[in-house]
């Protein structure tokens, strides 16, 4: 074997380059792995509010945005039913047609409803034509054509004591920013 | 030589080592089990998410489901337990999708998947924050398993460290009813246990 | 240096196990009809093999198929519920991979879900037969054996894994309509 001081040394550089390429490069390897799911993180719990109130339009993920009805409604069983109703003018709708959009309901308390899969049967008695809107998202910008507004709506069911409601809509592509109106003073 | 014998005496270390830890270390099972809150009968149990209070539960040989006229009769190899109680979501809406007999020696039944899900069974249904709900749960167990039995409840069986409600029930499994009937109703709760005691 | 000679030793042993297995696939013993066959798992007891077209529901389907009706008897031996048998009873034969199997249950004459531990049942696994491939006089059906491993060498989870076949059973085929 080759023992030469100069080989010695080389060798020895080499190992403690390597010692230090390790000390960089795991850090680095860990932090992109990470990074994606911290992003992730982010847009889902790191939110913008953009606040608007009932019937005034606002411009959000690329569309313009009414809440025209905040209501509540006596529902069965004692509850109470929020009824709301939005519509949304976008430029390009097929564009949103396949963005998952979330629309929830939220108190003073921080408790938080999200709408029920089928309406109450109030709603049908007193807004029909609320129940042949569809949930926010995909399917209403899908169906609808350039130059009309989406209409969509969404019914709640709580406790007649909660108070304090907001009505928060969320469309994925336009996080960490999403709407919010708060139910109107009576 | 020496260096030859070190290694493989660190090898044969490293590998003990390994293997202590391996069966001396918390099953995989152990650490990501759901956080647990217990109770009995009549009581209200709080988890994080949702709260349970049991308040019937009724053993019997035959499970008859009447559905708006038509009724189906479910025998069993062992006999089936019907119990109702009332849940709750405490902040958000959820939905509670897993429900579970443990018996006494560490068994564990699921709700039945015989009964058509529309008379309106636990896991079909959402709970609202606010608005408790009575829950209907029937099992099938065998006999031996039905005394010191224990009704398991989480919002899914999926999520490690999710919350779960154990409630111990009063049944002595020697209370054998010959048959109990589901009747499917309009009202609310959308069923009724039938003979009403 | 060591490691690595190590790696390649552990991957060439795996590899010629699986080849010696390969070669030389394990004899399972040939269990009667009626005779009840421990899986680990599972009781399992073979009764009967029939063809015919309409499911035990009663309900042909819409499109007319053949179909290879198994009518069985098992018991969960295991802690906990559990639905899939179609990994532990399977049909030998055709040649060709079949799609999974309906299982029904007798009591129901319906779909079976869960089986609860502990509680036998009889039942029936029906197999699509694909159309142009003659029904033999008999089929061979193969259950195969689970272990229960209270750790896992990846997570040290407990679970169940399928093992070598336990038994095999002949059936003969009744041609029922």
């Amino acid at each position: 074997m080759d023992s030469s001081p100069a080989k010695v040394t080389s060798t020895r550089r080499g190992y403690w380059l390597s010692m230090m390429a390790l000390v960089v490069a795991l850090p680095a390897a860990l932090a992109v792995q990470t990074w994606g799911s911290i992003k992730d993180w982010r847009s889902q719990h790191l939110r913008q509010p953009l606040s608007a109130s009932l019937g005034q339009p606002i411009d959000y993920a690329g569309a313009n945005w009414t809440v025209t009805r905040f209501t509540r409604l006596a529902g069965s069983a004692g509850s109470t039913v929020v009824l709301a109703e939005f519509e949304a003018l976008a430029a390009d709708p097929k564009a949103l047609g396949s963005v998952p959009c979330e629309v929830r309901l939220s108190d003073g308390s921080g408790r938080e409803w999200r709408p029920t899969l089928f309406a109450d049967p109030v709603v049908r008695k007193q807004y029909p034509e609320a129940e042949q809107r569809s949930l926010c998202g995909g399917m209403a910008f899908a169906a609808t054509e350039p130059g009309k507004p989406a209409r969509m709506a969404a019914s709640f069911s709580i406790p007649p004591a909660a108070s304090g409601l907001t009505l928060s809509i969320a469309l994925y592509s336009g996080l960490p920013s999403y709407l919010i109106v708060s139910e109107p003073r009576t | 030589m020496m260096r030859m014998v070190r290694s493989t005496l660190a090898l044969l270390l490293a590998a003990a080592v390994l293997y202590g830890m391996q069966h001396t270390r918390p099953l995989y099972s152990d650490i990501t089990s759901p956080i647990v809150a217990s109770g009995g009968m009549n009581k209200r149990v709080e988890a994080r998410a949702f709260a349970l209070s049991l308040d019937s539960a009724r053993v019997a040989r035959v499970l008859n489901v009447e559905t708006f006229g038509k009724s189906k009769t479910y025998t069993s190899s062992g006999v089936w337990v019907v119990v109702e109680g009332e849940a709750e979501a405490k902040f958000e809406t959820l939905g509670l999708t897993s429900g579970e007999w443990l018996s006494r020696s560490g068994v564990r039944h699921v709700l039945t998947d015989r009964v058509p899900a529309t008379i309106g069974m636990m896991p079909g249904d959402v709970y609202q924050p606010g608005l408790p709900r009575r829950v209907l749960l029937m099992f099938e167990v065998p006999e031996d398993a039905v005394a010191g039995g224990t009704v398991v409840v989480a919002p899914t069986k999926l999520l490690p460290l999710d919350d779960e409600i154990r409630i111990a029930t009063n049944v002595s499994g020697k209370d054998i009813e010959p048959a109990i009937t589901i009747r499917r109703t309009e009202e609310r709760p959308p069923w009724t246990v039938l003979p009403q005691r | 240096m060591i490691a690595g000679l190590g790696g390649l030793a552990a991957s060439a042993i795996s590899f010629s196990m699986t080849l010696y297995e390969a070669a030389h696939p394990p004899k399972a013993p040939v269990v009667q009809a009626g005779q009840q066959i421990d899986t680990g798992r599972w009781f399992v007891t073979l009764r009967t093999a029939r063809v015919g077209t309409v499911p035990p529901t009663g309900v042909p389907p819409s499109r007319p198929v053949q179909l290879m009706m198994v009518d069985l008897d098992v018991v969960n031996r295991s802690a906990t519920p559990n639905n899939v048998l179609h990994r532990v009873v399977t049909l030998g034969s055709p040649a060709q991979k079949l799609p999974m199997p309906t299982v029904y249950l007798d009591r129901d004459k319906y779909l079976a879900g869960y089986f609860n531990p502990n509680m036998p049942e009889r039942l029936t696994m029906a197999w699509e037969w694909p159309a142009g491939v003659p029904v033999p006089d008999k089929v061979t059906i193969t259950v195969t054996g689970q272990i229960y491993k209270r750790r896992d060498n990846l997570y040290g989870a407990s679970g169940w894994y399928d093992r070598d076949p336990v038994a095999t059973v002949d059936l003969p085929v009744e041609k029922a309509p």
